[in-house]
């Protein structure tokens, strides 16, 4: 008996005009979409690589042993998403730019295959369900049907299943095309597990659409006629696809408040003005006990450039190295002259403390911020999970690796490259300097050994522990949108 | 075979659609339920086939309670109504199909479903195609068909012959004998009394709920029906 009513209601559905208008829709939107995806990938792929090869050279070239702009020479590239060709990720490295900047994709944003499951296939699963109920009692077929010996319960489950399996049909055959695409295209390697990224995002991407189908199905329990349940699924559809998650950032804002970041950077800048102060008049006062103190002596240090003035060694700069080897000499020559500069560069160590001691109330203020706006992402995150489409984009991006997740998980990996870089740069320039002890800053050393930056995608182990409570949630949303059209068709009036 | 026992139902608006309605149809009877709109024909035939609860009362199909084992009393009847209602895109042979998997008949096959095409005077070649090119004459008579394909013992109308052109009534009539013969129990709703007097066994007359009368066929052969039909209703208006 189930089997009949699924065979019947599939059949149905695909002599049915909008079964082609979806079939059509699909193959074109999705086929299309791939083919501006995968060229934008194979651009970006070459910027990555002109990136590469730019820094290397410039690294074969120019590194210098100075460990601090050694480290700034050595940035991790990240290549591009490898779901690139299927969806537009979150651009994840400060450094990826376009050589020929289009301003048209921000105008238009391009299409990609969450915009084909979340509003066009949502759209048409609800197009197909809203009328399973409403649209055959409306004819008259459900009467007939009814006033045979099959359970209510039989015929929800076969229109499930029956409707479900002719909506999934467009779906997976568009799919299939753009898999083929990408299968064929030498511009991009899928590795295996990329391939089972794809077979799980196709399966969420089902369990989306079916709970669509379900909310459909659900409205067509609850309405009289078709016309009136279209209405209401597409109040629901607004409702959740649009609504609920471009409002949630706006409640967790309110009920989570963090300053902004124009209020920080004031503040920051405050700090800042009012440590440089604090030390400039720490060693004003320091230069003055100085000269009382010294007198010729001090005056003799000044004019090496050396003290010029005291704020001068707080920010971090030393003795002009032309000037460093006069004061060394005229030190060792004369102890008076060394206990002096000794006591000075004392005075200024305590000036740089000050100053340091002030800017940790800045480093707070930033610390602070940042967790406070982990705290409001995570909140904002958390409630928009009341709407599917939140569940499903966040399975989809996380899965995929294009979304906050892999954000998080690039800075890890380049934090610890970061750490690995660090070691490497002092190893490299203590081992210069061994060899070298005249080595200065501006010499030229040779990083051809330095580590590569390596990005490699996380686990699947990890990214199913991310995504599994949220698609839990799209099976959950699943049962109930199930259970309420069971309820109310057990209720319905078929009159 | 069809039992009606003391059957009400008040809707929640608080209209009284059947006041202890009691009656049987036996197999091989055809018995016709006469009255104005609103006096419980289609709302008895609702209730048997459990498309809503009595308030209380029983109805009972082959023995078996509709409202509390509606899936087994379904087994045994089929239901044609005013105005058959089939799946559009479909051609007629997969509706036939259809309905027929659904009444638990399946592989069936060509000559079958040439068969009742033909006995409910439906063209062979009308099986291929769809539905929403069929008459409304057809469609009734492919609603017979599917009847006829279930061949359960007790038949369902609702107003059946309403809209039919003369000549298709009169085959439906004709088809309806035929079925009688067969030994099925037909309980029939109509406002057609001329042709509910040419057909009927017995004859119901509904008035506001309540069955005002029961005459059979010995009773109206030789009568005006239409005249027993008003002064039942005087009667029942008087009272």
């Amino acid at each position: 008996m189930l089997k009949t009513i699924i065979a019947r209601e599939f059949l149905n559905n695909i002599l049915n005009l909008r079964f082609m208008i979806g079939l059509v829709l699909c193959i074109v939107v999705t086929v299309a979409c791939i083919m501006i995806l995968a060229h934008d990938y194979r651009q970006e792929m070459k910027d990555y690589n002109a990136r590469m090869n730019l820094q290397d050279e410039i690294l074969d070239n120019y590194a210098k042993a100075d460990r601090h702009r050694l480290l700034g020479m050595i940035r991790p590239q990240k290549p591009p998403e490898r779901f690139r060709p299927l969806i537009i990720g979150i651009l994840g490295n400060e450094d990826l730019g376009f050589f020929d900047y289009n301003p048209l994709p921000i105008l238009f944003p391009p299409l990609d295959f969450l915009f084909i499951v979340t509003i066009i296939m949502s759209l048409l699963a609800m197009l197909f369900s809203h009328d399973a109920i409403a649209g055959e009692r409306q004819n008259g077929t459900l009467r007939l049907v009814i006033s045979n010996s099959i359970s209510r319960t039989t015929i929800l489950f076969g229109k499930f299943i029956g409707g479900t399996a002719s909506l999934i049909i467009p779906f997976i055959l568009s799919l299939l095309v753009g898999v083929l695409y990408i299968s064929i295209n030498p511009a991009i390697q899928w590795d295996s597990s990329a391939w089972v990224e794809l077979a799980l995002l196709t399966a969420a991407s089902i369990t989306f659409i079916t709970l669509f189908y379900l909310l459909g199905l659900m409205v067509s329990t609850f309405s009289r006629y078709s016309s009136t349940s279209i209405l209401n699924c597409l109040f629901l559809w607004v409702l959740l696809i649009l609504v609920i998650p471009n409002v949630c950032p706006y409640i967790s804002a309110q009920l989570c408040r963090i300053p902004s970041i124009k209020q920080t950077n004031r503040r920051d800048r405050e700090i800042e003005m009012h440590s440089i102060e604090a030390a400039r008049e720490y060693m004003k006062e320091s230069v003055k006990e100085f000269k009382l103190k010294y007198g010729a002596l001090f005056s003799e240090f000044e004019s090496m450039k050396c003290g010029g003035i005291g704020s001068f060694f707080v920010f971090g700069r030393d003795f002009d190295p032309k000037y460093r080897k006069a004061a060394q000499q005229r030190a060792e020559a004369d102890p008076k002259f060394k206990a002096m500069m000794d006591a000075f560069r004392e005075e200024v160590e305590k000036a740089r403390q000050e100053l340091i001691r002030i800017r940790e109330e800045s480093d707070m203020l930033w610390k602070d911020l940042e967790t406070k706006a982990a705290l409001q992402t995570k909140l904002a995150k958390n409630l928009a999970c009341i709407s599917p489409f939140a569940n499903f984009v966040y399975v989809a991006r996380d899965l995929t690796g294009t979304g906050l997740r892999s954000l998080e998980y690039l800075e890890q990996t380049k934090d610890e490259y970061k750490r690995q870089v660090g070691s490497y740069a002092d190893e490299k320039i203590n081992d210069a300097r061994k060899k070298n002890p005249e080595l200065e800053e501006e010499s030229f050393l040779d990083v051809s050994d330095r580590p590569r930056f390596v990005f490699k995608e996380e686990s699947l182990r990890g990214k199913l522990n991310a995504i599994l409570p949220y698609w839990g949630i799209l099976v959950l949303f699943n049962v109930v949108f199930f259970v309420a059209a069971f309820a109310g068709f057990m209720r319905y009036d078929v009159r | 075979m069809i039992e009606i026992n003391e059957l009400t139902k008040r809707y929640e608006d608080g209209v009284l659609a059947l006041d202890h309605v009691t009656y049987k149809v036996e197999q091989g009877e055809i018995f016709c339920l006469l009255g104005a709109n609103g006096a419980g024909k289609t709302t008895t035939i609702n209730i048997l086939l459990d498309f809503i609860p009595p308030t209380s009362g029983h109805a009972f199909i082959n023995s078996h309670d509709c409202n509390k084992f509606p899936l087994e009393a379904k087994k045994y009847v089929s239901y044609v109504s005013e105005n058959v209602q089939l799946y559009g895109m479909f051609m007629a042979r997969q509706n036939l199909a259809f309905f027929a998997e659904l009444a638990g008949k399946t592989g069936l096959k060509k000559k079958d479903y040439d068969d009742v095409m033909r006995t409910v005077g439906l063209p062979e070649k009308a099986l291929r195609m769809r539905l929403k090119n069929f008459s409304k004459g057809m469609r009734q008579k492919l609603g017979i068909a599917i009847a006829l394909l279930k061949d359960p013992p007790a038949i369902l109308m609702d107003e059946p012959t309403s809209g039919l052109d003369p000549t298709s009534a009169h085959e439906f009539l004709a088809q309806l004998q035929r079925l009688r013969e067969q030994g099925k129990a037909i309980l029939m709703t109509t406002h057609d009394i001329f042709r509910a007097k040419l057909i009927a066994d017995r004859v119901g007359i509904m008035k506001q709920g309540r069955l005002v009368a029961i005459r059979k066929k010995q009773e109206f052969k030789h009568a005006d029906l239409e005249e027993i039909y008003m002064h039942e209703m005087q009667m029942a208006e008087s009272a």
